[in-house]
């Protein structure tokens, strides 16, 4: 009788440690953590270049569908084939806080963003360059406006197009020329 | 009868003292594999729990890291407030400014960082030896991290030194 409680207290250990090692989720967790640093660095390494520039970056293909979301503080990957709950997610903190998905007129990055400001404040105070800066508080309520979108709905990423991540500089009444770093696609 | 007769012969069986062991039972084998199983398991879970702990403290020094580039970087806000000036650090710039509390907290404010507070140290070479000036908002008792690069120190016009700048970094409230 005490060789069969054993036996069965041993296969229930034993399915115990296995089901955690090989049947948890961590591993698929893991996956995507990888793929929110991969975004966070870019985006770090965009915003240390001392020079207008822009990165093109192509989403990694996997053999699973994962979505990705951009707020102002985080990157959020999810994926949905868990087996111990359904939706498994890695977040990574953002230490900066680009402007995601700007508005953008007549072209994209540097140029749709000094066409944007262009059609509402003029050619002359579109921000592009130390003879046509912007008016004060103007880049900082745009800002909020995104904060607050985003918090509502934030930006999700089309996994099978590039994402852009330029870092541009707009000139402003009253300071230096700003640094900004631009996510879109 | 019969019944009786098996009755007995039960009895008998159960109530005998004299029995057959074997030798070897596999019981106590049984309890040291599965004794080192869980040891095996267990010292899986703490080599997994290391990793993490050591992945958690790489991407802090990564954080620190990137914010003391970017706040170093030709065009960075230590450029801009004058304390980097020609890729060199201004002793008297750099001192004047961690000594104001006013200073410090504009410059945490401008800088853009989410979620995080920090504050400088500098060392530097002189003939009279080791000098450090630190920023006096860097508190004692919460968790911090740092990251350092080498940087020049421009004590006046016509000196300039060796020193390491380092950034401390730790959570806004």
């Amino acid at each position: 009788m005490s060789q069969i409680a054993l036996l069965i207290a041993v296969g229930i250990l034993l399915a115990s440690i296995s089901s955690l090692a090989f049947y948890s989720d961590w591993r698929k967790k893991a996956e995507i953590d990888v793929i929110a640093m991969q975004i966070a660095k870019i985006i770090d390494a965009a915003e240390v270049k001392d020079y207008p520039g822009r990165i093109k970056y192509m989403l990694p293909d996997k053999n699973y569908d994962y979505e990705v979301f951009l707020s102002t503080d985080y990157i959020v990957v999810k994926r949905y084939d868990g087996r111990m709950n359904k939706e498994i997610v890695a977040t990574k903190e953002l230490h900066t806080r680009p402007w995601i998905n700007p508005p953008m007129s007549g072209g994209k990055g540097a140029d749709g963003i000094y066409n944007y400001f262009g059609s509402i404040y003029g050619i002359h105070h579109n921000g592009a360059n130390p003879d046509s800066k912007l008016p004060a508080g103007v880049l900082e309520g745009e800002m909020e406006i995104m904060a607050n979108e985003l918090a509502k709905n934030p930006f999700k990423i089309d996994c099978e197009k590039p994402l852009y991540v330029e870092k541009i500089f707009i000139y402003v009444e009253g300071g230096n020329a700003k640094s900004l770093v631009l996510i879109y696609q | 009868m019969w019944r009786e007769e098996m009755q007995n012969r039960l009895s008998s069986f159960i109530n005998d003292n004299k029995g057959i062991s074997e030798e070897f039972t596999s019981l106590p084998a049984l309890a040291v594999v599965m004794i080192g199983f869980a040891l095996f398991f267990a010292m899986i879970a703490g080599v997994y729990y290391q990793h993490n702990e050591r992945v958690k403290s790489l991407d802090k020094y990564e954080m620190a890291n990137f914010i003391l580039e970017k706040l170093t970087s030709a065009n960075g806000l230590l450029a801009e407030k004058g304390i980097i000036v020609g890729g060199t650090i201004d002793k008297k710039k750099f001192e004047g400014v961690g000594n104001s509390q006013d200073n410090i907290e504009a410059i945490i404010e401008e800088s853009r960082i989410v979620g995080k507070e920090f504050g400088f140290k500098l060392v530097y070479w002189e003939e009279d030896g080791v000098q450090t000036i630190e920023w006096t908002n860097i508190p004692g008792d919460v968790d911090k991290v740092a990251a350092s690069k080498q940087v020049a120190v421009r004590l006046n016009d016509a000196e300039i030194v060796l020193g390491v700048l380092t950034i401390i970094v730790w959570g806004a409230d």
